[in-house]
């Protein structure tokens, strides 16, 4: 009989470890957001056809209290026409601003291509034909000759994620009483096909 | 003897009961550590101070894939010289991991070559070394999921099915560096990748003088300096990484001071030079001496 409550005891002091133990293994809510990135890297990726993958870039992002740029270089190496595929399911807080460009923030003159706004929890695709169209517009308008209009292609796009600055909340912090900023981030992902006609 | 044999049962509960108890303190300890990383870069981000409304944060960049590069050289005419991919019994020669992730790059862009002319045998070659490198620099995850070999074995000869192999190998990559944040390791693999490009080109070119591949040559200098802005942000850059960008400056540099680029001014940033001979001439030669020197 002692030997059976012994045992009891025992098996409800396993038992409770192993629960605890089965908690720490959870996945964190970072993690289950890294997971969930994956499968919105293949949904970007598949939403490129037909045109032929090329590459990615996952950006992520912390939201601050001031509204800060994350720019993003993409090369052109033909004059073929390249799509370019958006995900913004990972973007879960404030919405943010897709701009795009023909040339680095560091010029004045650069023209806008192409502008979103209120990104975030959806997708669209773009094509550059489009915005080279708009480009030769730009150009014609400033006076440059149309046979050099007619030679013009892109050989990078600057594309611009303008995020939007938020109120940080306060909590308080369990361990140690102090107060400590919430900090929310968010991903967006950019696929980059080409026409292989 | 049955107190005995009770009293080992009840041990051997004991015993396992333990092993569970300290397998959650180990779980334990490590989710402290990932907090402990987590406010320690909450508090750094606080501690940033705010100069303008809006504050550039780190670039990121988007190079086009070996493969494309491959195209592009194919539809121009480029044919498949022999000898002039990096020879893939070399790849045990490679035992810095900074030689080892550029000759990644390298061997990625001969493994193109080889499929876009129709070089089964070679490509294959090239797609063992491809999976070797990638086992020592980080990557081994992207070529263990699927059996790779096998399946390029399969399809040999069936062309339209190897280059949706080769982008799903790129697809893998792509997606292996953005979980693992290896942003660094792709910077360096991909320079590869675009001098060994430029390297099948340029070698194809001084054999037989095409205006084509000397067109393509000026408009791959563009890839040049994406890859050097992807260096520069580098936070720690090794003195082979220092070198590598350096020379790559110097490419770019030869390039921008051709008179036929100057001769178009700021329209070189839309519009494809047309470089003279001498001026193709030496910008070939400057590739080939940096490839040939990252391959040593």
């Amino acid at each position: 009989m002692k030997n059976i409550i012994l045992i009891l005891f025992l098996l409800f002091f396993v038992t409770e470890n192993n629960c605890v133990a089965q908690k720490n293994y959870e996945l964190s809510p970072y993690q289950e957001f890294l997971l969930e990135l994956k499968d919105y890297r293949k949904e970007c990726r598949n939403a490129l056809k037909p045109y032929r993958y090329d590459g990615a870039r996952t950006t992520h992002f912390t939201y601050k209290e001031y509204n800060y740029i994350k720019e993003i270089e993409m090369g052109i190496v033909q004059n073929t026409e390249y799509r370019l595929s958006f995900n913004s399911n990972g973007i879960k807080y404030d919405p943010i601003k897709v701009q795009i460009y023909d040339k680095p923030r560091k010029y004045k003159s650069r023209v806008l291509l192409y502008e979103k706004d209120g990104v975030g929890g959806n997708e669209f695709t773009l094509e550059t034909s489009a915005m080279l169209d708009k480009l030769k517009e730009v150009k014609r308008e400033k006076g440059v000759e149309e046979e050099i209009v007619n030679m013009m292609r892109f050989k990078k796009l600057y594309i611009d994620y303008i995020i939007p600055a938020v109120d940080r909340e306060i909590e308080v912090d369990p361990e140690t009483g102090g107060e400590v900023k919430v900090v929310t981030k968010g991903a967006i992902i950019l696929a980059v096909g080409y026409s292989n006609l | 003897m049955k107190y005995i044999y009770n009293l080992s049962v009840i041990l051997s509960f004991f015993i396992i009961g333990q092993l569970f108890l300290s397998c959650a303190n180990s779980t334990n300890d490590e989710s402290i550590s990932e907090v402990a990383d987590e406010i320690s870069n909450e508090q750094q981000d606080d501690d940033q101070e705010v100069e303008e409304e809006l504050i550039d944060e780190d670039s990121q960049f988007i190079p086009p894939s070996p493969l494309q590069i491959a195209s592009i050289f194919n539809k121009a005419g480029m044919h498949f010289i022999y000898d002039l991919p990096n020879s893939p019994d070399l790849v045990s020669s490679y035992t810095s991991k900074f030689k080892q992730s550029v000759v990644f790059g390298v061997y990625s862009s001969d493994l193109a070559y080889c499929i876009v002319n129709d070089k089964y045998d070679e490509a294959s070659s090239y797609l063992k070394v491809i999976r070797e490198l990638g086992n020592k620099i980080g990557l081994e995850t992207v070529f263990q999921s699927d059996d790779i070999i096998a399946k390029f074995e399969d399809n040999i000869g069936s062309k339209d099915s190897i280059i949706s192999l080769l982008i799903h190998i790129q697809e893998n990559t792509d997606d292996y560096i953005a979980e693992n944040e290896l942003d660094e390791l792709s910077v360096i693999y991909f320079s590869g990748a675009w001098i060994e490009g430029m390297y099948l080109g340029s070698k194809t070119l001084l054999e037989k003088r095409d205006g084509k591949i000397g067109g393509i040559l000026s408009e791959q200098i563009t890839i040049a300096e994406i890859i050097s802005n992807g260096i520069k942000n580098m936070p720690d850059k090794s003195d082979e990484v220092k070198d590598l960008l350096d020379i790559i400056e110097d490419i770019i540099d030869t390039y921008h001071n051709f008179e036929s680029v100057i001769n178009l001014g700021e329209d070189v940033a839309f519009i494809d030079a047309i470089l003279k001979d001498d001026e193709v001439t030496l910008l070939a030669n400057k590739v080939i001496e940096l490839r040939n020197t990252l391959i040593q």
